[in-house]
């Protein structure tokens, strides 16, 4: 984590690879178990509770999808299961703080910039079988009302067409954004990073 | 204010802010408040303390991290949890809010029921 963590828990020497302490194995250790027992120190870190998010969400898509990237295409794209993994862990790390703003010049209110990555990340959800990989906030984001570009890697599924996903991935994101970020947003650029098949299972019900 | 008072403060804070509406998760403020949090879990105590941190003062300072459900703007959730604190600290007291996760979980009913034809 940075040093303008919102928790501020970057001086605990974790390694930059970990979300508090945790390795993506071991959230996903825990999620395979059904979040049970209770690890107070998984459940109390923001972080790791953004990586669960986006770890669950990337397996309702389907053990098909798993299955997919480690035996059909395992050259195509390296291991893209595995990059997708890695991005999660890297942006679900707080970042820099957001401002909201607030009548009284005193306080301080903000959001961080791993929320928000989270909530974009959320926005895929709205869309059948598209999984959203890196996404970053272009821009300063602790100005109040400077111009932010977002800018995101995305998968879809074959056979359904890419500029109504995207269109509607967009719309998702803007929606989404406007509502609980009070950013100045130029825009939305979508990289369509893969097509692959539309899993059986999970995707379906999406 | 003693630091009894402030601790008693803190849990007062952080029960009312778990009953407000979109508040799904009050984290430790700081790393601090994590690492006691991690210790006292190994030590099995469980007793960690509050999670809303207080630096006593004039003024007051109360650094607060929230976990937000979506079903709410997170800026409208946050200015309400600066109310509920103020009202709670009855003094000077300047605040800081930092929304650390926005729980997309209440989201998943609106899902079910989105689709998009080929």
């Amino acid at each position: 984590m940075t040093r303008d963590d919102s928790t501020g828990s970057g001086g605990l020497g974790f390694e930059p690879e970990d979300l508090d302490g945790h390795t993506m194995d071991e959230l996903g250790d825990y999620l395979d178990a059904g979040r049970t027992p209770a690890d107070p120190s998984i459940d109390a870190s923001p972080g790791c509770r953004i990586a669960l998010d986006a770890l669950e969400r990337l397996r309702r898509l389907g053990p098909a999808l798993l299955d997919q990237d480690t035996a059909a295409e395992p050259q195509a794209d390296e291991n893209w299961v595995r990059s997708i993994i890695n991005g999660i862990a890297r942006d679900a790390r707080a970042g820099r703080r957001i401002p909201l703003s607030v009548a009284e010049p005193d306080d301080d209110l903000g959001i961080t910039e791993g929320a928000v990555r989270g909530l974009i990340r959320s926005a895929g959800d709205a869309v059948p079988g598209v999984l959203i990989g890196r996404c970053r906030l272009d821009g300063d984001v602790t100005i109040p009302g400077a111009p932010i570009r977002i800018d995101v890697e995305a998968s879809v599924p074959y056979g359904l067409p890419i500029v109504r996903l995207t269109q509607r991935l967009r719309t998702e994101i803007g929606d989404r954004l406007r509502t609980h970020a009070e950013l100045n947003i130029a825009g939305i650029d979508i990289v369509v990073h893969d097509v692959r098949d539309l899993p059986k299972g999970g995707g379906e019900e999406r | 204010m003693t630091e009894d008072e402030a601790a008693e403060l803190a849990a007062r804070i952080e029960q009312d802010l778990l009953a407000e509406p979109g508040v799904s998760a009050v984290y430790p403020a700081s790393g601090a408040g994590l690492l006691r949090e991690a210790a006292a879990n190994l030590l099995g105590s469980g007793e960690a303390g509050p999670r809303v941190a207080i630096r006593t003062g004039d003024p007051l300072q109360i650094d607060v991290a929230l976990g937000l459900d979506q079903a709410r703007p997170a800026g409208d959730t946050a200015r309400a949890a600066q109310r509920l604190i103020r009202r709670a600290a009855s003094g000077p007291v300047q605040i800081r809010i930092t929304v650390a996760h926005l729980d997309a979980s209440l989201n998943r009913g609106s899902i079910a029921s989105t689709r998009m034809d080929p």
